[in-house]
């Protein structure tokens, strides 16, 4: 019997291999319109996805019209305080007497910030002089917008007998308009009643002068005015000049530009998504990062950060290969969890701001250096579901392979530390991983930073 | 005849004309392989072309270490996609018998060489196969002519392997039954 079955299935083996099959219907033209269709089928999802994952960029867009708002309004606060001082002191009715005998003491304080500022941005000599005669009157005599500054504050303190009241606020101001003078000359004085040159005028003697006057007064009739209109300070103000102290109040504002090291931790919440499907847990990114600032806005960062992404998948986007499944399986999703390093390398750009704070982007591109890769694979087969883990250790190295974008606040918390919030996104520039995924993440950075001059 | 190397390179990135080349040169070969188990011709063909098409999608897989026994194996990776589809196609059509008979214009002319009635034979050795019913004729071409375990049996059709063993012996047992009917008609024609 085995003999004659042996027989048999040569036969047929034979009969399999020869048996005369007309196999000239080939037709290739259906074959190429099939791979056309699907190739053009995958084109299409992939440029649709492309579109999705652009979607992103929107949940940036209220952080730049809330920041375009915050620094419109710092401007428009600083132009209104300028024209407020402005208007005070050109306006002949804000000497009407409104506070007792001292009519423009509330208009001390707006007067003292400009007359700060001038004094700090004098560059000229000047001179605190308490002049001849019974009035006791307190003049500045100055060769400089600086110390005119001070002399119209001071002589509007004078003037409404508000000295005395403000002993420490002109102390402060003469110490400021003293390290102004003392920087450029090398021995400030003043003259005194008589004639003599003493030194710089000090509280002590402005003390003295408020005593034994019961009225001080600047120097406002037209005969002793000095004939430079900026010089001119008057009861109703007239002739002051503001506008060279705003320029003078912008230069401060920048100072010269030192190229800056900063090394910064780096921490933050991590979402990770594949082709924007559902998201599993929530990661986490943590490092450190170095950032050289080699121009005022400009700024080139790099570092290293731990990260751990979670993430799910539907099985159409998961690389079948690694998995060495049964054939006829079919992989319905998988979810699972990447320890990797992530190297990035960002350009940065201050974009608006002060040295107190700043909002800038950032953009650039992060590697990936797999560390652990761990799935869970729910597969069917012959309509039969299973499904199994997956782990692989230091499996691949993605270099250059995810795309950053990022938009943030930075705050300075002293002279070289700095902490900042940057709400950032992560997009695929080619798919990583050994599931080949193409992972993408969202979350915020927050870093606290130690700069190095 | 061009190197099958050099089409494969081509295959490998997506060169039309050489997929066309390994088509043509190879559709055959695939058909008749796919004809064991699918019983109505147009349908073999569309299976066949389904079959070059995940080829195709594909193809950066195949992996050959041996460039000499190049042919050798990729006939047989091929050959083993063209089943599985093959077999598929039968588990989507839950392996319902299928009726009518095979016409004519399906086979190769007939010529006047010696090897003719060797082809009449095998021709009529097929078609027994075919009449067998779908789950029998596969058992039958997978474990006969293509040398599949039964193991691999009925993880492929979702059997147990008892029932491939079955379906086995019961297929042997009619192809034995047509085989021993034939032989008694040629005796009774020879007396």
């Amino acid at each position: 019997m085995q003999p004659l079955d042996d027989d048999m299935e040569d036969l047929f083996k034979r009969a399999a291999e020869e048996y005369p099959l007309d196999t000239s219907g080939a037709d290739w033209n259906k074959v190429k319109q099939e791979l056309h269709h699907e190739k053009g089928v995958v084109a299409e999802e992939v440029s649709r996805k492309r579109d999705y994952r652009f979607l992103w960029l929107l949940f940036l867009l209220p952080i730049g019209f809330i920041c375009g708002r915050y620094i419109g309004n710092d401007k428009m606060a600083a132009s209104v305080e300028t024209n407020r001082t402005v208007d005070i002191q050109s306006d002949p009715a804000n000497n009407t007497p409104s506070l007792g005998s001292n009519p423009k003491i509330g208009n001390v304080e707006s007067r003292k910030k400009e007359s700060e500022t001038e004094a700090i941005a004098g560059n000229g000599k000047g001179e605190v002089t308490k002049s001849a005669g019974s009035s006791n009157e307190v003049n500045l005599i100055s060769g400089s917008k600086a110390i005119k500054g001070v002399k119209m504050s001071k002589a509007s303190l004078a003037g409404e007998g508000a000295l005395a009241v403000n002993t420490a606020l002109i102390t402060k101001r003469k110490k400021l308009a003293g390290k102004s003078l003392s920087s450029q000359t090398s021995a400030p004085k003043s003259i005194n009643a008589t004639g003599e040159e003493s030194p710089t005028t000090t509280t002590a003697d402005l003390d003295k002068a408020t005593a034994s006057s019961t009225q001080s007064q600047v120097i406002t009739d037209s005969s002793k005015k000095e004939n430079t209109p900026e010089n001119v300070v008057t009861k109703n103000g007239e002739g002051l000049s503001t506008p060279p102290a705003s320029k003078e109040t912008k230069n401060i504002k920048k100072p010269p530009f030192k190229k800056t090291l900063s090394f910064s931790i780096v921490a933050g919440p991590d979402v990770s998504t594949v082709k924007l499907q559902k998201t599993s847990k929530v990661g986490y990114s943590l490092g450190v990062m170095l950032r050289y600032q080699f121009a005022r806005r400009i700024s080139v960062e790099g570092g290293a950060l731990w990260d751990r992404k979670n993430y799910y998948t539907d099985g159409k986007y998961l690389d079948t290969a690694f998995l060495k499944l049964p054939m006829h399986s079919e992989v319905k999703n998988a979810t699972g969890y990447c320890d990797m390093i992530e190297i990035p390398i960002n350009m940065r750009y201050d974009f608006a701001g002060t040295q107190k704070h700043s909002w800038f982007v950032s953009g650039g591109i992060s590697s990936y250096i797999m560390s652990r890769e761990d799935y869970n694979v729910s597969y069917n087969r012959y309509n039969v579901s299973y499904r199994k883990d997956y782990e692989y250790m230091q499996s691949t190295r993605d270099w250059f392979s995810i795309m950053n974008l990022s938009v943030g606040y930075q705050k300075s918390l002293g002279k070289y530390t700095n902490i900042s919030v940057a709400p950032y996104v992560k997009l695929p520039l080619k798919q990583v991983g050994i599931g080949k995924l193409p992972v993408s993440s969202t979350g915020i950075f927050l870093s606290l930073s130690r700069s190095f001059k | 005849m061009e190197d099958l190397h050099s089409i494969m390179e081509g295959c490998l990135i997506n060169d039309h004309k050489c997929q066309k080349k390994l088509y043509e040169r190879y559709y055959g070969y695939a058909l008749k392989v796919v004809f064991r188990y699918i019983y109505r011709y147009e349908k073999a063909t569309d299976v066949v072309n389904d079959a070059f098409v995940k080829i195709f999608r594909s193809f950066k897989k195949f992996e050959c270490p041996e460039r000499e026994n190049l042919e050798k194996i990729w006939m047989g990776w091929m050959k083993r996609i063209m089943i599985n589809t093959a077999i598929d196609e039968l588990r989507r059509s839950n392996m319902l018998p299928e009726i009518g008979g095979l016409p004519d214009h399906i086979w190769e002319v007939q010529d006047k060489s010696q090897a003719a009635d060797a082809k009449i034979l095998y021709k009529e050795l097929i078609a027994k196969v075919k009449n067998l019913p779908p789950s029998y004729r596969a058992a039958f071409n997978m474990y006969i002519i293509d040398g599949y375990s039964h193991q691999e049996i009925s993880e492929k059709l979702g059997i147990s392997v008892g029932t491939s063993k079955s379906n086995l012996a019961k297929a042997r047992m009619q192809l034995k039954n047509f085989l021993d009917k034939d032989l008694q008609e040629a005796d009774i024609c020879s007396l």
